[in-house]
């Protein structure tokens, strides 16, 4: 046991005598990037695009790993323990960053990170079937108000954004609806094509990719979108209902001041590259650029409107 | 066009020499990982998916399908030689397998399971061409409501496959039920015996838990009388199959190719299921139940045609409508998305290639696979002349990388090697694990279905009770117990099945 102490102690030792004295020439080995879900998911495919992307504008390979579970917890818990030299930053999307912190006790929160960019957002749509009796927003509300209680709709699970944009959309609506939580957006839409639930929200390419059996009613975000002109927004139905599911790069808190300056540079790079502006395009993900301060508001503007719905639908869990 | 046309332009694709490649590295990996215990096509998938990022969408595709359905062939191979199963959907195949792998008929059992395999595999591929719409129309209109009477129904079939009393498998259902409400309640999202740990939060891995109690605890247990353990040394006329042992497994195969097919469009475990309810069938109709358990080729043929016919069926979902129904198609799904082909109820239209090179691809990897696995069996059943210190160590060392790979946690390694000690415990107290691995796997299910129904129902038990298939369901489970009290009634089950060593 001492020996070994001992041996430890000296590697320890000659590792410092090696270490890089400041960040100045970082990055000088291979970065890791922490995707908080398993390989192929939307996280996954967009982290691994913009590390393709990151690399010739950092000149150091990027090594993404893949760390699932628990609602992208154990990969943002990990990312949070690192440390904070730039040399392992993440991918990581809305729900970890401001929903889980709210739901439950964890290691880390808001404050845990330093927020380089954004990656990627999506706005969130209403659908329901093509045989629906709804129409409109309108529609569904007006026999919301006629049947309370009574009409069912679905979610990916309970506490995900899907759910939450609803609970806010019933609340502002003055409405009441049953909610149906699934097991992810494939467990949602086979309750919705078996009637089980009239609709659930959805990201824009899942109305695209099913088009002829999902019908939009309306769209959660300040304006409408290019790609779907004629989808009219919750806004213009009198509700200020606006949710998207979007992700980005991510460093545990206290990064040095060039390192984070390198990064946020790196990262605008890459997202204004044209392999990564055509590879978002083919995803149909709308290209996004927000950095270092602006993003952070944004995290935390979302962080605190998420964790108001969540305390008023008392989701949070008593461990 | 017709289906034929567009049948013989998936052949086109499927044809091209770098595509049939790939359709051979994919059911060659997919035998091997099957045949590893510890490694099934899950963990085959998550480790080959990366290699797929610099492939088309055709090759990925034809590539990662050729490992899920290759991992159902290989499976068998350890279930019936060392009585560990090679991934979660040849457990049952272990009880009778086995059994004859010691009467010195392992090659019959494998040549059995191989062909088998291939008949399942290709009925089901047939299903899934000219049936797919329709199926998947029908596989929607099963609600919350629905599914749990189906899934109580399995439940009450399975637990015919226990081999101990009925206090003790019991018991283990209860057990089972306990561990998989381990995590976060599918409704609330309230945290459930994790004491904390979010490593707990998604509930206790499944491939874990299986692992350990029928792999780590076999070899555990095979350890302990080691010295007794005599290595088989067949000979080689005994790897042919007799005549009247294919003649027997024939109807066994038929009915397991529909059992398969069948529980493929059901969301969950189908491949576990449909091969515990293929082998109670079997067992049940037999007239002799009590010779299962003791080397019944009925045993080995319906389960191991059973998860291959699974295989065509757990595409439909996913192809028609973009719904993968189990983990092994979800991972199918994340290729298409990374190849920029959005799966959904609009991809057959948008992309035909994919489907029809998909489907031709299936036909030959099939023909491939049995090409691969006969001659194979050869070379297998020799493995038993190795002796089982080595074996042992190896087997391990394999169920160790498999859960691993799962999610890259360590976590799960603990879990696997717990479960290993319960289940040696358990089965040194004879109760059978396999209720209890059951238990795990349908308690999620049946708890979400469950849950679900009541907000259907605005949390009426009465309405629940009525539903017109929720009655035909209860009468056939009444219908079942009614029979099986009669059976027992008139004594023609005198003595209960010896449990397993």
């Amino acid at each position: 046991m001492k020996v070994d102490r001992r041996i430890a102690l000296a590697i320890g030792a000659a590792l410092m005598l090696f270490a890089p004295p400041a960040a100045a020439d970082y990055p000088d080995r291979p970065i890791t990037m922490i995707v908080p879900f398993g390989a192929g998911g939307t996280t996954d495919v967009i982290a691994r695009s913009l590390a393709g992307a990151l690399e010739p504008a950092l000149g150091q390979k990027i090594v993404v790993i893949n760390k699932d579970g628990a609602a992208g917890v154990i990969g943002t818990t990990e990312l949070g323990r690192s440390k904070a030299d730039g040399y392992t930053i993440g991918m990581i999307p809305v729900g970890p960053l401001t929903t889980q912190p709210h739901l439950r006790e964890l290691a880390y929160s808001v404050d845990s990170f330093d927020y380089i960019c954004q990656a990627y957002s999506n706005p969130q749509v209403l659908i329901v079937t093509t045989d629906s009796p709804y129409k409109t927003l309108k529609d569904l509300i007006a026999d919301a108000k006629a049947k309370p209680g009574q009409i069912r709709y679905g979610s990916s699970g309970p506490g995900t954004i899907p759910h939450l944009a609803m609970l806010d959309f019933v609340r502002k609506a003055g409405i009441d609806l049953t909610h149906v939580p699934g097991k992810g957006e494939a467990d949602a839409f086979r309750s919705m094509l078996g009637g089980t639930v009239i609709g659930f929200p959805v990201h824009t390419g899942f109305v695209t990719a099913n088009a002829d059996r999902v019908r939009p009613l309306a769209i959660m975000a300040a304006q409408r979108r290019s790609e779907f002109p004629d989808l009219p927004t919750f806004k213009e139905a009198g509700l200020d209902v606006s949710f998207d599911v979007w992700g980005g790069l991510v460093a545990p808190k206290g990064l040095p001041a060039d390192v984070r300056s390198k990064l946020e540079k790196a990262c605008a790079a890459a997202q204004a590259s044209a392999v990564y502006r055509e590879q978002q395009t083919k995803l149909k993900m709308p290209p996004v650029s927000s950095t270092g301060a602006a993003f952070a508001a944004f995290v935390r503007a979302e962080f605190a409107r998420n964790g108001n719905i969540i305390k008023d639908a008392g989701l949070r869990s008593k461990q | 066009m017709s289906s034929l046309d567009l049948l013989s332009q998936g052949f086109a694709i499927a044809l091209q020499p770098h595509n049939l490649f790939l359709c051979f590295v994919g059911v060659f990996w997919g035998t091997v990982v099957g045949v590893l215990p510890g490694l099934g096509p899950l963990a085959g998938l998550t480790l080959l998916l990366p290699l797929t990022f610099k492939l088309d969408a055709n090759g990925a595709i034809i590539m990662l399908s050729g490992i899920f359905y290759g991992a159902m062939y290989g499976g068998s191979t350890t279930s019936i030689l060392m009585r560990i199963p090679g991934e979660a959907a040849s457990i049952v195949t272990c009880l009778d397998g086995y059994a004859m792998a010691r009467q010195g008929r392992a090659g019959t059992a494998l040549v059995v399971a191989a062909v088998g395999s291939f008949i399942g595999a290709s009925v089901s591929i047939v299903g899934l061409m000219l049936f797919a719409p329709p199926l998947a129309e029908l596989m929607v209109r099963i609600g919350p409501v629905e599914e749990l009477a189906l899934l109580l129904l399995t439940l009450m079939v399975v637990s015919f496959v226990s081999q101990s009393r009925l206090p003790k498998t019991a018991a283990m259902i209860f057990l089972g039920f306990l561990i998989a409400s381990v995590g976060l309640d599918p409704v609330e999202a309230v945290a459930r015996y994790t004491f904390g740990l979010i490593e707990l939060t998604d509930g206790i891995n499944f491939v874990a838990i299986a692992i350990g109690l029928f792999g780590i605890s076999e070899i555990l247990l095979t350890i302990e009388r080691i010295a007794t353990v005599q290595p088989i040394r067949p000979a080689f006329r005994d790897l042919l199959p007799r005549w009247s042992d294919l003649k027997a497994s024939m109807p066994a195969i038929m009915r397991g190719t529909g059992i398969g097919f069948l529980f493929g469009l059901v969301p969950g475990p189908s491949g576990v299921l449909s091969t515990f309810t293929s082998y109670a069938l079997e067992k049940r109709i037999s007239g002799d139940p009590d010779s299962f358990g003791k080397g019944r080729i009925e045993g080995v043929a319906g389960p191991e045609t059973a998860n291959n016919a699974t295989t065509g069926a757990a595409m439909i979902p996913l192809m028609v409508l973009g719904i993968p129904s189990i983990p092994a198609t979800a991972l199918l799904l994340s290729a298409l998305i990374i190849h920029n082909v959005q799966p959904g109820t609009l991809m057959i239209q948008q992309h035909p290639e994919v489907f029809w090179g998909l489907i031709a691809s299936m036909y030959i990897g099939n023909a491939m696979l049995l090409v691969l696995n006969l001659p194979l069996v050869g070379i297998f059943v020799n493995l038993l002349r190795i002796p089982y210190a080595y074996l042992a160590v190896l087997i391990t060392v394999f169920c160790v990388i498999g859960v691993y790979t799962l999610r890259s946690t360590t976590f799960d390694i603990m879990v696997m090697l717990a479960f290993g000690a319960i289940g040696y415990a358990l089965r040194k107290f004879e109760y059978d694990v396999a209720p209890l691995l059951l238990a795990v796997v349908l308690g999620d299910r049946i708890e979400s279905a469950f849950r679900q129904s009541l907000i259907v129902t605005s949390g009426d038990y009465w309405r629940l009770a009525t539903s017109s298939f929720v009655q035909a369901i209860a009468g056939a489970l009444v219908l079942i117990l009614a029979v099986r009290l009669v059976i027992r009634a008139l004594g023609y089950r005198k003595h209960d099945l010896p449990p397993p060593e």
